[in-house]
């Protein structure tokens, strides 16, 4: 390098900074790991079990007992379809009085946010369990669950699509003479129905999967059924219940997630 | 047929986009609004049908019929003999023609209002997911009942004025068709086809040409003019191009500032003179980009 250049080129920004704070992460992740009794000799030392275990769950599958698992599947299904379908319908007026550029009333859009975000914060297992104390044991309180649950998070994503939209068309629709209605069915609707279908869509997807573990707290369906049996300790009817609902999972989320990219 | 009085506006933000705008239009002119970016003519035309409202001023309309808030502009002969033609049993004794300040209403009567002033905007605004003919019907929401345009039916009546004013702006072979597989041009003849089924008196059209390559932008003046000399619908139209203002509107009238500093009848004055008093209203020399085409 030729010494003009060398005197022109700033000095090197010191990496200590960059050093300590890789430090100060694997640190964190060590402590963390120390303090939650995590070890990774006690994973090598189980791996034995862990074998024994897969062992007994899918080999051979049980698949006499397969026939009874459908039953329950088709109710986690309905369960999750139901719930989103609820959970849509409720969550579309929602979206609509959150939304701020629809009614502009700054506290109504604040106070429907606050609410649409307090149900999304509240996991649907917990949800769940909660349900089934009020309505008891039985696929209603996981429908329930799901409602609610698919509510908080369809009503999110929809009320920011509604403000994202063209606003000229609400314009438009204005300058025709329109009340709120009209700009509603014939500025906002139309914008944001491809991504509303969309989010049920993906709603439902999640609700398969959450609807399948509810059961375990006695909110209905193949969870339901998965802890019978593992209470049992008949693990060979666990494995297929896994087995098989994890084929479904992988079959619905398929279907689903292809007709999402067509839609928008 | 619109008279503002001392209108002033400014934004919540603190942006003076008018101040002290005083201007009388009468039926059936076409009046062009020229002046730079951000003058303010895209607020003076937005205050008309309050859409935007105004922070100071009035807007008045004449002859406007106090129960129905229909508008029978300058010449209310013409429109009573208009109104019998399509309704026989019309009674003009039952006509209360007063002068109304858009500025000063609310509600259903401002709904009511903004039902007689149609508005085409640069990229159109037609909405794109549903068909042609379901856009031009939406240009009769405010002549139905809620349920019925909420649920998009239409009685027999509105389909027709839809057909008519589809074949008015030659777009009667897209009706079918769905919005967004229109091209620029048609979409903008869908969007003034709309206003015509509205049955608008007044035309706003902001910058209706801007985002057209120069053939279709004078197809779609062409439209404009049509509608205004044919069916005598007052037209204010901001443009970008002097040429068009010239070949098109009857008027000028100059926007800096958020003031007006040019009004005059495009009759009245050579073109070479009302270029060169253009570039005052601009505030510099003309150049190519102010005209579409260069004969
Ligand atoms: N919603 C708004 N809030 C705040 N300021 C605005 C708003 N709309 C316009 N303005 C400002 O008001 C002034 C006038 O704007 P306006 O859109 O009326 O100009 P224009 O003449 O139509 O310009 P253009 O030719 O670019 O469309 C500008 O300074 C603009 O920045
Ligand atoms: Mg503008």
């Amino acid at each position: 390098m030729n010494q003009d250049l060398e005197k022109k080129l700033p000095i090197r920004p010191s990496r200590t900074k960059f050093y300590s704070n890789i430090g100060l992460i694997i640190a964190i992740l060590i402590s963390s790991a120390w303090f939650s009794g995590f070890n990774v000799f006690e994973i090598f030392a189980n791996i034995r079990f862990a074998f024994r275990l897969l062992n007994s769950l899918f080999f051979p599958p049980a698949w006499d007992y397969a026939d009874n698992v459908i039953g329950p599947l088709l109710e986690t299904v309905q369960m999750a379809i139901v719930g989103s379908f609820v959970g849509a319908i409720l969550a579309f007026p929602a979206a609509v009085l959150a939304a701020n550029n629809f009614i502009k009333v700054k506290g109504l859009n604040t106070g429907m946010r606050l609410i649409l975000n307090f149900f999304r914060t509240i996991p649907a297992l917990v949800l769940a369990s909660l349900f089934v104390a009020i309505f008891g044991i039985g696929s209603f309180a996981g429908i329930v669950a799901l409602s609610i649950f698919s509510f908080g998070l369809i009503s999110k994503m929809t009320y920011e699509s509604i403000e994202a939209i063209d606003y000229g068309q609400v314009e438009a629709i204005i300058s025709l003479g329109g009340n709120k209605m009209n700009v509603l069915r014939y500025a906002i609707i139309p914008q944001v129905l491809p991504q509303y279908m969309s989010y049920t869509l993906y709603a439902f997807e999640v609700n398969v999967r959450a609807a399948a573990v509810l059961g375990y707290v006695g909110a209905g369906g193949v969870g339901q059924t998965y802890q019978i049996w593992l209470d049992l300790r008949r693990f060979d009817r666990v494995g297929i219940i896994i087995m098989i609902s994890f084929v479904a999972v992988l079959i619905i989320d398929f279907i689903s997630s292809s007709i999402r990219r067509r839609l928008v | 047929m619109i008279k503002f009085v001392n209108v002033s506006k400014t934004y919540p933000n603190g942006t003076v986009a008018l101040t002290d705008i005083n201007l009388e239009i009468k039926e059936g002119e076409f009046v062009a609004i020229l002046g730079l970016s951000g003058a303010g003519k895209s607020t003076m035309l937005r205050t008309i049908n309050q859409i935007i409202d105004v922070s100071s001023g009035n807007i008045y309309f004449n002859n406007v019929d106090i129960n129905t808030y229909e508008m029978y502009g300058d010449d209310v002969e013409k429109e009573i003999k208009r109104q019998k033609e399509l309704n026989p049993e019309f009674d003009e004794t039952k006509l209360d023609l007063q002068e109304i300040d858009i500025t000063k209403i609310k509600g259903k009567n401002l709904r009511k209002m903004r039902s007689n002033i149609g508005m085409v905007f640069q990229n159109f605004n037609i909405i794109k997911r549903m068909s042609v003919i379901q856009n031009v019907l939406s240009g009769r929401i405010s002549y139905n009942p809620t349920w019925r345009t909420v649920l998009g039916i239409f009685p027999k009546i509105d389909k027709e004025i839809a057909y008519e004013a589809l074949n008015k702006v030659d777009i009667l072979e897209k009706t079918y068709h769905r919005a967004s597989d229109l091209s620029g041009g048609q979409m903008q003849r869908v969007a003034i086809a709309r206003s015509l089924a509205q049955n608008a008196k007044i035309l706003l059209a902001d910058e209706p040409v801007a985002s057209l390559d120069p053939i279709t932008t004078f197809e779609v003046m062409k439209f404009l003019k049509k509608i205004n000399v044919g069916d005598g619908i007052t037209t204010i139209a901001n443009l970008h191009h002097v040429d068009l203002a010239l070949e098109y509107a009857t008027r000028i009238v100059g926007v800096r500032d958020g003031k007006i500093v040019y009004d005059i009848q495009i009759k009245d004055k050579p073109e070479k003179q009302i270029i060169r008093d253009l570039e005052q209203v601009y505030g510099r020399p003309l150049s190519h980009d102010d005209f579409v085409g260069d004969d």
